[in-house]
C-alpha cells in the first residue's frame, strides 16, 4: 500500500500556516496532495483530463473553504471530501446539461491496488476494477491506492470506518473473483 | 474576493509532472492569499443559540409568568427537562454545524439517531408531564387561544433558525439539506425548551399540534432553506 504523501502532523501544520496566508505553505500543500488526489480523481471520473480539471476545482474549493479546516483534525479526509464533493457537482452539472459523463478519447487508466497487481495485465485489472460497484470501489481506492486509513475514509465518504472497511474488503474480494475467477479468490492471498 | 473559476485543464499538469502547481491556479491562489480565521469547533459555534433561547424565556417569563402547574410538575420535569431539551439540541446543532465542515460530517444513521433520539425525548417529556399533571383544556378558553403557543413557538424558533443558518452558511455543507433540517431541529427543540415552562397545558391535542409541530416544521423549513442557501451562494455556483 502506497501511503497517501506527508504526514498528518506535517499536514496539519501546513494548513495552519497556509490559513496564516503563507503562500509556501499552499504549494507545498500542493505538492503533498495532488498526486493521491489526482488518483482519487481518475478512480472516479475514468479519464486523466476531467480528473485534472477536477484537481484544479478541488484545489480552488479547499482555497475557499480553507477556513473550514480545524487544526485538531487530519487534513486528508477534509482535502478528499472536497475533492469527492467537486466531483459530484460537477457530475451534476454535466448530467444536467446532457453531457456525457464518462468522454472517451484519453485512454482511462485507472490507478490499481498493488495487491493485485500481478494478477493480470494493466489493461485486465483496470477493466475489472471498472465492474467492482462504485461505493466498494471507491473505498478500495482510497484504502489500497492512496493509503487513507479507514476511519479516514469513513470521514471522507460520511461513513463509519467498520462501514469503509467492510466496503473495501468486499471491493478488493470482487476484484479478485473478476480476475481469478469464483472461489478462487483467496488462493492470491 | 473570491478566486477566479478554472474549468480549462491546464497544459502543464501532465502523468509525469503531476506535483508542478500549474500557472493559473497559482494565480488564482495569490490573488486572495489573505490571512483567515479558522471556524471554531461546531459545539462551539452552536453555543451561539444559547443567548436568544434565554432572552426569550425571560421576556415571556416576564410577560405571561411560568406555567401555574410548575409545583405538580416538580423541578426535574419543569426545569430538568427544559434543560436537558436544551443540551441535546444544541448537540443536534453541533451535529448540523460539523456537516458544514468537510470530511468531519457523521454517518447518515448516526444522524438520524440523533434527530430522532432528541425528537423521542421531547416527545417523552411531554407524555411525561402530561402524566404528572393532566392539564386540562379549560371551559371557554378558544381554541385561537389555547394555540397561541404556534404563534410563540414560531416566533423564538425562527431567529434560531436564522442564527442556525448563517452558522452553517460559514461552512461548506455537502448536505445542506440535511444540514438545514438538523438546524430546523435544534431551532425548534431550544424554542420549545424555554416555551414548555410557560405554557401549561399538557392534553395532547394541544402539545402535539403546538408544541411538537413547530419543531416539526421548523425541520422542513430548514431542510428548505438550507439547500436553497447552498445553491444560492455565488461561490459556489458552476
Amino acid at each position: 500500500m502506497e501511503p497517501a504523501e506527508g504526514s498528518a502532523d506535517e499536514l496539519s501544520a501546513l494548513m495552519v500556516r497556509y490559513q496564516q496566508g503563507d503562500g509556501r505553505a499552499f504549494e507545498d500543500l500542493y505538492r503533498a496532495l495532488s498526486p493521491p488526489l489526482r488518483r482519487y480523481l481518475i478512480s472516479l471520473t475514468r479519464n486523466t483530463t476531467v480528473a485534472d480539471d477536477l484537481l484544479q476545482e478541488t484545489f480552488l474549493q479547499l482555497h475557499r473553504a480553507r477556513h473550514t479546516y480545524q487544526c485538531d483534525r487530519p487534513v486528508r479526509p477534509w482535502a478528499f471530501a472536497i475533492a469527492r464533493h467537486a466531483f459530484l457537482m460537477d457530475r451534476r452539472t454535466k448530467s444536467r446539461k446532457g453531457f456525457d459523463l464518462f468522454p472517451e478519447g484519453e485512454a482511462p487508466d485507472l490507478p490499481v491496488p498493488p495487491e493485485v497487481e500481478g494478477l493480470a495485465d494493466r489493461q485486465a485489472l483496470s477493466k475489472a476494477l471498472r465492474s467492482v460497484p462504485k461505493d466498494r470501489r471507491e473505498a478500495l481506492v482510497l484504502h489500497h491506492v492512496v493509503g487513507l486509513s479507514f476511519q479516514e475514509i469513513g470521514a471522507t465518504l460520511g461513513i463509519r470506518g467498520g462501514a469503509a472497511k467492510l466496503r473495501a474488503h468486499r471491493g478488493m474480494v470482487m476484484l479478485r473473483e473478476i480476475l481469478l475467477g469464483p472461489g478462487r479468490a483467496g488462493e492470491a492471498g | 474576493m473570491t478566486a477566479p473559476a478554472i474549468t480549462m485543464s491546464d497544459p502543464k499538469m501532465t502523468n509525469e509532472n503531476e506535483t508542478a502547481l500549474p500557472e493559473a491556479l497559482r494565480r488564482a491562489i495569490y490573488a486572495d492569499l489573505k490571512p483567515v480565521k479558522p471556524l471554531a469547533p461546531p459545539f462551539q459555534r452552536s453555543i451561539l443559540l444559547v443567548p436568544w433561547t434565554l432572552l426569550a424565556l425571560a421576556t415571556f417569563w416576564s410577560k405571561f409568568g411560568l406555567r401555574p402547574n410548575l409545583p405538580q410538575l416538580g423541578a426535574v420535569l419543569a426545569w430538568g427537562l427544559s434543560a436537558a431539551q436544551l443540551l441535546l439540541a444544541l448537540m443536534v446543532a453541533a451535529a448540523a454545524l460539523r456537516e458544514s465542515t468537510p470530511g468531519s460530517g457523521l454517518p447518515r444513521t448516526t444522524l438520524w439517531a440523533c434527530a430522532l433520539g432528541a425528537l423521542g425525548f421531547h416527545l417523552a417529556g411531554l407524555a411525561l408531564a402530561f402524566r404528572q399533571s393532566p392539564f386540562p383544556s379549560p371551559p371557554g378558553l378558544a381554541s385561537v387561544e389555547i394555540n397561541a403557543c404556534l404563534y410563540y413557538e414560531f416566533l423564538i424558533a425562527a431567529p434560531l433558525l436564522l442564527i442556525g443558518l448563517w452558522l452553517l452558511s460559514r461552512g461548506l455543507s455537502f448536505r445542506p439539506a440535511t444540514a438545514g433540517a438538523l438546524a430546523g431541529l435544534a431551532a425548534g427543540l431550544l424554542a420549545d425548551s424555554s416555551w414548555r415552562l410557560i405554557c401549561p397545558f399538557t392534553f395532547p391535542s394541544h402539545v402535539l399540534l403546538s408544541h411538537t409541530g413547530p419543531i416539526l416544521s421548523m425541520v422542513a423549513i430548514g431542510a428548505a432553506l438550507g439547500a436553497l442557501i447552498e445553491r444560492l451562494r455565488p461561490d459556489r455556483r458552476r
